[in-house]
């Protein structure tokens, strides 16, 4: 049962975990973005200001850059 | 955690919490409680995991006075007496970690490897903010060894949850892990960690400030605490760990292979952007019995947050030691203004334009170089810890002619909202400020740069009359 990112939108979405007490919580990740959110929070409320544009991601710095070694 | 408790500086949350927004909003509110930072909170039922079995606490460093309860001292002991005390002190002291088996390590009592390991089972993990990626460890040690060198670090950096087996680490280059992520990238190999959380005190005030590459930070802490931190064998990795942590995460970090993290709300009170990190894959976790997780919430500070208090300490500490060499007559540094992005320095100047000079030093040393884009440097008579004294000499001691120095095109801190050049090319640029308060030496005939000490009688006359008006001290 696979909720769509509250970031991007995308539905390519995993289940993280479920909560050690079953049926209280699932935790899901963007397979896009990378974004992680627990099913319990309300929707509507996250990440008001991130959507995980294109150009957003395309922008995302590699920190430390990669290089790959000589040879 | 006892300590704090004696000293009704610990708030027990019995009631159940949702792990957001619940955890996040106690953590940040436990900041804003109380001028000069609250009690550490520590949720003891969290939706999810069963009553009792996992629990949170975050805010431990979170006051001056949780620190120094922590140190066995006063809780009104003054910053710099707390600085000087013990950090500047045995700066140099090394007492060297003591080994312990890993049968009889608390760190140990519960041991997670292979398939087993879930990160969400063992650890209560949250989301702090809405905008967060997703949950963030924000307190973790990170021990990491330098694969062509050889030495060891502890370091604190955000670790973000990625899913049950994998975390994402923020390794900035000019970080001493970063130093060994580096190595590790010119050597092609993986790099070996494990992250602590739940230690003694001092470890992690050690780990999140800018000691020298090369440090023994487990002596140096050790040193500090006049006590050998334990340390055992990791189970998976090459590397010492606390043996006396609530938690043990181990792993290994691939070079070359990055994946989307963050935002995350940061120190300097705004989000940082998506950004390319290294990821963790985790081989072990281990944790005591019982176990709480120690967390914490960067934010802008009121006037202080945790990560002020965490870090500031060993940065003013550090940064001292680094220009008091060069320049004798410095008297005290503080840094403790976020992460040292903002220092004050107090000194006697040996001689005309040496206040600027020694500001330069400071923005020269490997944390100043990064972080430090203000130095204010005021007379010896100026206390560099109260911001009235401060204000008060740059109102009357400040010849802007002679006192400002505007440094162009210096390094930037990439999480200082105000390096972001917000779609410009140049991304990341910092100017630097000195701002030298020192009155010059006047010629002995000049009486209006004699500075006016109060007769000798006036300290004893204070005492009185604190006894007369029912022994209240002033308010600072
Ligand atoms: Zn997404």
């Amino acid at each position: 049962m696979a909720e769509d990112c509250p970031r991007c939108g995308v539905t390519d979405t995993e289940v993280v975990a479920t909560s050690p007490v079953e049926d209280v919580w699932t935790l899901y990740r963007c397979d896009r973005c990378e974004f992680v959110w627990r099913d319990t929070e309300d929707r509507e409320e996250l990440t008001p200001h991130f959507d995980a544009s294109d150009e957003e991601l395309a922008n995302a710095d590699a920190v430390p850059p990669v290089e790959y070694p000589e040879d | 955690m006892k300590t704090l408790d004696e000293h009704d500086r610990l708030v027990r949350i019995e009631d159940e919490v949702a792990l957001e927004p619940d955890v996040g909003a106690l953590s940040r509110a436990s900041n804003l409680v109380e001028q000069g930072g609250g009690p550490a909170i520590l949720t003891e039922d969290l939706r999810g995991y069963p009553t009792g079995e996992r629990r949170i606490i975050t805010n431990v460093h979170g006051s001056w006075r949780n620190i120094n309860l922590a140190f066995g001292l006063d809780p009104e002991t003054s910053t710099e007496e707390l600085i000087f005390g013990p950090f500047v002190d045995r700066r140099d002291e090394r007492v060297e970690p003591e080994y312990v088996e890993p049968s009889d390590a608390p760190a140990k009592q519960n041991v997670v490897t292979g398939d087993d390991v879930s990160l969400t089972d063992a650890i209560p993990l949250y989301r702090n903010n809405l905008e967060d990626g997703g949950p963030y460890i924000t307190k973790g040690v990170v021990v990491s060894k330098d694969p062509i060198e050889g030495w060891e670090n502890l370091g604190i950096y955000r670790i973000q949850l990625k899913d049950d087996e994998t975390l994402k680490v923020q390794l900035f280059p000019f970080h001493n892990s970063g130093r060994h992520f580096s190595h590790a990238m010119e050597a092609g190999e993986p790099l070996e960690v494990a992250v602590l959380m739940g230690l003694d005190p001092v470890t992690p005030i050690v780990a999140s400030s800018p000691n020298e590459p090369g440090t023994d930070d487990y002596a140096m802490a050790g040193g500090i605490m006049q006590e050998s931190v334990p340390v055992t064998d990791g189970e998976t990795v090459d590397l010492p760990v606390h043996a006396n942590a609530e938690y043990v995460i181990e792993g290994t970090i691939d070079p070359y292979h990055r994946e989307y993290e963050g935002p995350m709300g940061e120190f300097t009170g705004t989000y940082s952007e998506i950004k390319r990190l290294p990821e963790m894959d985790v081989s072990a976790i281990t944790y005591r019995d019982d176990p709480i997780f120690e967390n914490l919430i960067p934010a802008k500070p009121a006037p202080f947050g945790e990560v002020e208090y965490l870090a500031g300490i060993n940065t003013s500490a550090t940064l001292y030691s680094q220009i008091k060499d060069d320049f004798p007559g410095v008297k005290s540094v503080n840094a403790t203004s976020p992460h040292g992005l903002m220092a004050v320095v107090s000194m006697r100047p040996g001689s005309e334009g040496e206040g600027k000079t020694a500001a330069m030093d400071l923005m020269s040393t490997p944390h100043g170089s990064t972080y430090t884009k203000l130095v204010i440097v005021v007379d010896e008579d100026i206390d560099p810890f109260n911001w009235q004294e401060i204000v008060w000499s740059l109102s009357t001691r400040l010849h802007p002619g002679r006192g400002l120095t505007h440094i162009e095109n210096a390094p930037a801190l990439a999480l200082d909202p105000a390096a972001l050049s917000f779609g410009r090319d140049d991304r990341y640029d910092m100017d630097k400020m000195i701002i030298d308060t020192t009155l010059p030496s006047p010629p002995a005939d000049d009486f209006q740069g004699i500075v006016l000490d109060p007769r000798p009688e006036v300290d004893e006359y204070v005492e009185t009359l604190r006894e007369m008006i029912g022994g209240q001290e002033g308010e600072n």
